[in-house]
């Protein structure tokens, strides 16, 4: 083994990197990334945008890290197409890459409105961190009644919009295509909950809202309503979701379904070729079926057990991940496998107020769940989803 | 070794993984962040800092949940030589 390629340079290919590198000294690692950074924690950038830490901290490599333990890092640089047969990556600087192994670690493509006039943001990237923290700051030197944002989403982005225009006082209207937040995974009690939540907090929720229309031409003004409507605002933050960018694996011979298909040994049916974190469907034995999981936890431990699978230290891929959020001060915890479509039943275990505790079931198992308000039982969930307890 | 390991409260956002790695060090309270625990155990009060004795091993699996914070939350310095193991300084 030669060359190892690594196409995307997040937390699972940078991960994936690491430990590579610390099985073998002398093996070539390069890592394509569209982005022109070293590895920076996603999960830290409303922590920068409130002004909690300052830009540097987000950063988890420096550029002489990568030197000082020979990983080539390429940026700005795309994965254009793959040649399993030839084993070769052409870049879109049209270079080919020579690969004895090769690991598939991208993230998804944001789903955007397109065509939006200056003062609407997307929170995917620090380049988007950065373009966020200006327009609040010229939204904080309007006068109080003029610092209005609008969220569009009802996610987990949707939900740092929210927490980000409540830390800096400015008003905050939610513009849903659904029902609720996560209103596709979600019991009614628990959209109810976050819904009271927001609402007490000052926040004014527009449900159902399936193509609300920009308003501005060179500058957000605002958002009309299907009912006709006018929501004045300074800007807007969008959280839509993802999809993964097949774009450059499509056609190459791997299988593809919600995301690349992978084994609980993170293998694709090519010998040599390995997918991980957001990209990778892997076969999880906990809930006993092929996932796709965006979250760090995951992607990070795929990067880690990837390189052993790599090194002969073959062993079944074992994790209950989870996703941790909040909304003001209620914290929101998503572990496991919460696809309501996916299971056979769901049980609301804890329904209050203020709390809402779903767990979701498959073949009599328990698979995943959400809690809401109320995370006491977050270890001992993990724990019967791990099959311990 | 003796360790000093700190989460900063302000910082941890819940996502746990370092209590999925190093169970032995890290524990979730009702807050959703993470305190520091010792072999399991929790002597005195709850803690967001402790100093706890561990061996080389142990103190490899500190170091990687740690690393595994996504919010850099976790410091971890070695209080024999006083150096900061965590993140690297």
């Amino acid at each position: 083994m030669e060359n190892i390629v690594i196409l995307g340079g997040g937390i699972a290919g940078t991960t994936a990197a690491e430990e590579l590198r610390k099985k073998n000294a002398d093996v070539a690692i390069t890592i394509l990334e569209q982005e022109h950074h070293p590895l920076y924690s996603r999960v830290l950038l409303p922590h920068y945008v409130k002004g909690k830490i300052p830009r540097e901290k987000v950063f988890l490599k420096s550029w002489e890290w990568y030197s000082s333990n020979r990983i080539e890092l390429m940026v700005g640089v795309r994965a254009e197409g793959i040649d399993i047969l030839n084993r070769f990556v052409k870049t879109s600087e049209g270079r080919e890459l020579p690969f004895d192994v090769l690991i598939l670690a991208g993230g998804g493509e944001l789903n955007v409105i397109g065509g939006e006039p200056r003062g609407v943001s997307y929170l995917r990237g620090i380049d988007d961190a950065d373009e966020l923290a200006s327009l609040l700051k010229e939204t904080l030197m309007r006068p109080q009644d003029e610092r209005r944002g609008v969220v569009y989403g009802s996610g987990f982005i949707a939900l740092e919009y929210i927490n980000i225009f409540k830390h800096f006082g400015i008003s905050c209207d939610v513009v849903m295509r659904g029902s609720g937040f996560w209103s596709s995974t979600l019991s009614a009690h628990s959209q109810e909950v976050l819904a009271k939540k927001a609402i007490d907090g000052g926040v004014l929720l527009h449900i159902n809202e399936t193509e609300p229309t920009i308003l501005g031409e060179r500058e957000v003004t605002g958002v009309r309503l299907s009912s006709g409507a006018e929501i004045p605002c300074s800007m807007m933050g969008v959280g839509i979701g993802m999809h993964p960018d097949q774009s450059y694996y499509r056609d190459c011979g791997i299988e593809i379904d919600r995301g690349i298909v992978v084994n609980e040994y993170l293998e694709t049916s090519h010998a040599s070729v390995y997918a991980i974190g957001d990209a990778a469907q892997f076969f999880d034995g906990n809930v006993g079926r092929k996932v796709v999981y965006g979250n760090w936890m995951n992607a990070q431990s795929q990067g880690r057990a990837v390189a052993k699978t790599i090194f002969g230290e073959r062993a079944p891929f074992n994790l209950v991940s989870s996703y941790a959020t909040h909304l003001f001060d209620m914290h929101i915890v998503f572990i496991g496998d919460v696809d309501r479509k996916a299971v056979d039943e769901v049980r609301q275990v804890a329904a209050t107020e203020s709390a809402s505790v779903e767990e979701f079931y498959r073949g009599g198992k328990i698979v995943g769940a959400v809690l809401i308000g109320d995370i006491s039982s977050r270890a001992t969930i993990t724990a019967r989803i791990a099959g311990r307890e | 070794m003796k360790l000093r390991i700190v989460v900063d409260p302000g910082l941890c956002i819940g996502a746990a993984s370092c209590v999925t790695i190093a169970p032995d060090t890290f524990v979730m309270n009702t807050e959703n962040k993470a305190e520091v625990i010792d072999h399991g155990a929790t002597p005195d009060a709850p803690s967001y800092e402790r100093i706890v004795d561990v061996t080389e091993d142990e103190l490899q699996n500190i170091i990687l949940g740690a690393q595994s914070c996504p919010t850099l939350a976790i410091t971890v310095v070695d209080l024999d030589t006083g150096a900061q193991l965590y993140p690297t300084p």
